[in-house]
């Protein structure tokens, strides 16, 4: 046994003996020196066996394995001497290397380092916007797409955690308002170095002691885009269903320390250049009491695919200047012109006496809409004293066309809808403070002037015409008291008076019913509110309560005639109630990472003028509406839980969200279905209302493969009370979504995005259910087989779910090929390549279903050019 | 206006004293050349908020020494009569970036390290308050992992490779094209300089911005007031009194008053910063990212 033990040692001693190779020996100089620091390296087929360096006595020792390796070297290497290296044989198990090294001058490259991705101060994370840029990215849109936590809508809206952005600057200066669209599809990504999200953002310096909860993006440029004239022509020409297409534009801008300017102007038929670029994401054009009771015929839009045909031009001319170190003077002026039109058919289920009632519609909506916009700020942004002043006007011109064919069991008519309106808006919003120690004092005023001169539709038969006037002011005064730098007490005065005009007509055969409605509506309140924060500022708690007095004085005139008879009606509303809201508000920071915040109130609000409007409007060729001639008035308690927590340098992003609401309202909505003809009222009956919602959001790039992953999920709840046919029911409603996306180039001739959504919805009222769903997945492939090229293809496809057992499935495919060189951007785009026609989808109201199927543009082929510089 | 002066002509004295001190410092040896990393630190204020702390070092590579230092403080050593020169005309205004440059040393807690010297030692000085320490213990035999990943980063092709080092995890980018095995602070040992090094913590990063050929002495100032302790006792008495979470909210609590020989205020920097004994203070600080145990 001993023998056989011995044996098997000797021969693993034996093999083991044969794969060490060990090599020795000096390394000196031409002077014979020692060389002490040489890097000595044992090679073999380009694979490092081992390496080690010289002592001060310039020795050096290797042993390692090299089992059946062949062709191994010793390579000797130092800053100061020549590289030298020497063959060795393994079969020689212990080997002897003395080299003698050769002095040189060795010269090193330049080095450039790319700028570390991401730097956090404190509430700012700073982007190297060129470390997270994709090969085929062109805008500042498709740049901060790429970046952890930040999410751009289809719109362009720009959230960061699930919260949208309230100011975006370029270079500190907020020259764009909300329209800051503008910039991020004009701007080209390689313009912008860094971006910034600033969060806890006070905009006035005065109240950096606030709390807030404000998110602002600022964009730093490149040196090259800084303090010279940027100009960028684009034009394409192109071909859609055998028709000529093209688009021209010109966008230029110019940024210094003291001054920007931007200025777009565009024009084309072709789809939707540029269509959404003066979009304000922060205030929209408010819309009139005429425009909203006598509303046009836009339906029929698609989630998904090009629907419209639309011919439009727009021009814009932004500019600010920093008039010193806080004041700025800015100037904003658009407008555009449009023309679109599409078409769709629906179907439509009513539930009438214990029915269902069928109707079947095909719409072509046609709308022309000429828009114009001024505006002009001035702003003296200080630490002690702040003002700023805003004024703004907004005019409207629209045509609006909607030719509907009804089908209703067997019979088939044809109805015309026409629609010409107009309005004009102008406002004033004055907002001052000044701070004395530490206590503030704040002034506001907000004058608005509203007015459509005329709102005239013809539907079939039927004219209806309307107008409204609407002078609404609002002044605020609050005195801030700084107890101590934990404690904060608010005094807030606002005194608001608005009155409003509308008048309507119906004519009707030889019937003709006239409704007028003005009045006063006058509302003074104070909210005074308390604040308390650690001082760390770790956490804060607010609270107030807000009262209320709002009184209303309006007089509602009708005539209604028919024939030679005439019916006379008057009545004036008063009303006289004080409401009392109070708030609640609370953060924790767990950290600067991750914090939690809770915000809950209580809100009473009333139904406005519109609820007194009892003379019948028709607002389309089968639909009346009634008001119930009662002020709604609306109790809601309100609560939002968020949870927000990021990881910037792990570039993982988290947030979570719910919310909570629950209310009572003393009019309850009521829908009459006969035959063909819809009757919308409010009665004056006491209705409840539920919903709650949760959300959650994760984010993670992988810098090293240049990947971004985010998966959303959100659910919903709610509950609705209303009248059909005269009966009440309680609709319950259920929905769910989920979203996973990556957009991963693992290879830089490569890149590619998965988007996978899944939404289902559940309706229940009366033992009646109903359930939707959809499945949503978004695929795209480029390839880059130089880095100027980019082969990309994207496809989508949807299936979506009809009615309880027909689905529906629907494929778009386009492709493009873009090639940058470094003055143009050229773009061959090839889009709907199946030639999809039709997009199908179904919704749910109360008891009704409506299933719609709307048309889609064809295959259309577009060169594109666009000049940079 | 006086007090200005007065002020102004002190901080003057205080840098041409320390300017001084560096005229005198022995030489130990003569740099191949000179590489400036980018040293970033992310931590936490005195009030527990994120922040990224950035700081320029100069890492000189001698034949048998390399020395780790700050920029400031390399450009002292080496280029003393161009800073002499714009300290003595500088107005307030440009005086204040180079005063908080040096205040790095203090909300970074950065240490002077030579490695290889003595021979086979590395040696650290750092002032811990106001009390001047130099450590010095055997030089570290790091047991790198060598990977087979390999990226380009400033031009150069480096290779990746991973190691333990005092209780951090390092990832670190070397290139064999800088035949030296030294690296950012007491990183060494790899076939090639290293370029670029992380912890897996996130917290300390190195990237080299700069590299230049430069023959220039390295110098180890004779200094009798650093109180000699070994290498391991110097990082246990930095990580307590550091890690310590009094020292970011109220540094001066730790400051032993007898101790102190002058004092200078600096209003105009950002933030106000003292001097204390011509050593950077401040009445906050950062909190401390141990880089090793």
């Amino acid at each position: 046994m001993f023998r056989i033990t011995s044996y098997i040692f000797l021969i693993l001693f034996t093999l083991s003996a044969q794969a060490q190779v060990k090599v020795s020996g000096m390394v000196n100089d031409t002077s014979n020196k020692p060389v002490a620091g040489v890097i000595v390296k044992m090679m073999s087929e380009g694979n490092m066996l081992a390496f080690t360096t010289t002592n001060s006595q310039g020795e050096y020792s290797l042993e390692t394995k090299a089992d059946g390796k062949t062709d191994v070297r010793i390579e000797f290497s130092h800053i100061s001497y020549e590289r030298k290296q020497e063959d060795i044989d393994i079969q020689k198990k212990i080997l002897k290397l003395n080299i003698i090294l050769t002095p040189k001058t060795i010269e090193l490259k330049e080095v450039k380092v790319r700028a570390n991705p991401l730097i956090q101060k404190g509430d700012t994370l700073s982007y190297d916007l060129a470390s997270f840029l994709g090969k085929g990215d062109v805008t500042l849109e498709d740049g901060l797409k790429r970046l952890p936590g930040i999410s751009v809508s289809d719109n362009g809206s720009i959230s960061y955690l699930g919260k949208s952005i309230s100011y975006f600057y370029i270079e500190g200066l907020d020259m764009l308002g909300g329209r800051y669209n503008l910039a991020t599809q004009n701007m080209p990504a390689e313009y912008a170095s860094k971006v910034e999200v600033l969060r806890h953002h006070r905009a006035r310096k005065i109240d950096e002691d606030e709390e807030s909860d404000a998110v602002a993006l600022n964009v730093k440029l490149n040196q090259k885009a800084k303090f010279r004239p940027i100009g960028q022509p684009v034009a394409g020409v192109g071909v859609r269903e055998e028709n000529l297409i093209g688009h021209l534009g010109l966008s230029g801008m110019m940024f210094t320390d003291t001054f920007q300017l931007l200025g777009v102007i565009k024009g084309g038929n072709h789809g939707n250049f540029g269509s959404n670029e003066l979009y304000d994401h922060y205030s929209n054009r408010p819309s009139t009491l005429a425009e909203n009771k006598l509303n046009g015929w836009n339906g029929g839009r698609p989630p998904l695919g090009d629907y419209r045909y639309i011919s439009n031009g727009f021009g814009t001319l932004n500019g600010i200047v920093k008039l010193d170190s806080t004041r700025q003077l800015r100037a904003n002026g658009a407008y555009s012109s449009e023309y679109s039109h599409n078409s769709y058919s629906s179907s439509t289920l009513y539930m009438a006496d214990g029915t269902n009632l069928a109707i079947g519609e095909t719409f072509r909506p046609m709308t022309r809409t000429n828009e114009i916009m001024i505006e002009v700020r001035y702003e003296d942004n200080n630490s002690n004293h702040y003002l700023s002043e805003n004024i703004r006007m907004f005019g409207l011109l629209q045509d609006n066309e909607c030719h509907v064919t009804t089908t209703s069991g067997s019979l088939s008519t044809f109805n015309r809808q026409r629609r010409d309106a107009e309005s004009l808006v102008l406002q004033n919003n004055l907002y001052s403070t000044i701070r004395r120690g530490q206590h503030k004092l704040s002034v506001q005023s907000d004058i608005s002037f509203l007015r459509t001169p005329e709102v005239m539709m013809k539907m079939n038969g039927i004219h209806q015409s309307g107008q409204s006037t609407e002078v609404n002011t609002n002044h605020n005064t609050s005195f801030q008291l700084n107890l101590s730098k934990k404690w904060k007490i608010d005094l807030p005065v606002s005194f608001k008076a608005d009155y409003k005009l509308i008048e309507t007509q119906l004519l009707y055969s030889t019937k003709d019913n006239n409704g007028r409605v003005n009045g006063w509506s006058i509302t003074p309140s104070i909210d005074p509110s308390a604040s308390w924060k650690t001082n760390d500022n770790r956490l804060y708690i607010g609270m107030g309560i807000a009262l209320r007095w709002m009184n209303l004085l309006y007089k509602n005139k009708e005539r209604r005639t028919e024939g030679a008879s005439e019916v006379l009606n008057s009545k004036d509303t008063h009303m006289s109630k004080p409401f009392w809201e109070p708030h609640l508000s609370f953060r924790y920071t767990f950290n600067g990472n991750s914090e939690i915040g809770l915000k809950a109130e209580l809100t009473n609000s009333s139904g406005d003028i519109l609820d007194l409007l009892t003379a019948p409007v028709q607002t389309n060729y089968r639909h009346n509406s009634v008001a119930s001639g009662v002020i709604g008035k609306n109790k809601a308690w309100i609560s939002n839980l968020s949870f927000k927590h990021q990881i910037p340098f792990s570039y993982l992003s988290f947030n979570a969200g719910m919310r909570w609401q629950q209310g009572k309202t003393n009019v309850l909505s009521s829908q009459m279905v006969d035959g063909g003809s819809i009757e919308t009222a409010k009665i004056f009956r006491d209705s409840h209302w539920k919903n709650g919602s949760a959300n959650f959001a994760i984010s993670k790039n992988c810098l090293d493969i240049n990947t971004k992953l985010t998966f959303r999920a959100n659910g919903g709840w709610g509950s609705n009370e209303s009248l059909s046919q005269g009966t009440f029911i309680t609709t319950y409603s259920t929905n769910y979504g989920l979203d996973g996306q990556a957009t991963i180039a693992p290879l830089s001739w490569m890149e590619f995005t998965l988007d996978g959504q899944y939404t289902q919805y559940f309706t229940r009222w009366s033992g009646h259910n109903n359930t939707t769903n959809e499945v949503r997945t978004y695929a795209h492939l480029s390839f880059f087989p130089t880095s100027q090229l980019e082969i990309r293809s994207n496809y989508d496809y949807v299936r979506s779910q009809i009615s309880e057992d027909t689905h529906k499935d629907f494929s778009l495919l386009s492709a493009s090929v873009q090639y940058k060189t470094k003055r143009t951007i050229w773009k061959l785009s090839l889009n709907n390549l199946l030639n999809t026609l039709h997009y199908s989808y179904t919704t749910y109201s109360v008891t009704d279903r409506f299933t719609y199927d709307c048309n889609l543009m064809g295959r259309t082929i577009m060169l594109t050019l666009k000049i940079t510089n | 206006m006086m007090k200005t002066k007065l002020i102004t002509s002190f901080i003057f004295t205080c840098v041409l004293t320390l300017l001084a001190q560096g005229q005198t410092a022995d030489s130990i040896d003569v740099s191949r050349f000179k590489a400036v990393y980018t040293y970033k630190l992310n931590t936490l204020d005195h009030e527990n908020k994120p922040i990224t702390d950035s700081v320029a070092m100069v890492l000189q590579v001698g034949d048998k020494v390399q020395k780790w230092m700050t920029r400031s403080a390399y450009e002292k050593q080496v280029h003393a009569e161009e800073v002499r020169k714009i300290y003595t005309n500088a107005t307030r205004e440009e005086i204040a970036p180079h005063l908080e440059e040096n205040a790095k040393v203090f909300f970074m807690h950065i240490p002077t390290v030579w490695t290889n010297f003595p021979e086979g030692k590395t040696t650290t000085r750092e002032f811990i308050v106001l009390d001047k320490f130099e450590g010095v213990g055997d030089t570290r035999n790091i047991q790198w992992e060598l990977s087979t990943d390999t990226q380009t980063i400033s031009g150069y092709p480096c290779h990746a490779a991973s190691a333990e080092v005092a209780g951090l995890t390092w990832n670190v980018w070397y290139t064999e094209e800088v035949p030296s095995t030294s690296g950012p602070w007491k990183l060494h040992g790899l076939p090639g300089l290293i370029i670029k090094a992380e912890d897996s913590n996130n917290y300390h990063s190195f990237c080299l911005n700069e590299l230049v050929m430069e023959e220039a002495v390295i110098t180890y100032p004779q200094d009798a007031k650093y109180v000699k302790t070994t290498e391991k006792k110097l990082i246990e008495q930095h990580n307590k009194i550091f890690s310590n979470k009094k020292f970011a909210t109220n540094p001066p609590f730790f400051i032993d008053h007898s101790k102190i020989e002058t004092i200078t205020i600096l209003s105009f920097t950002n933030p106000p910063l003292m001097e204390i004994n011509l050593l950077p203070f401040c009445n906050t600080c950062h909190v401390l990212r141990e880089i090793e145990k």
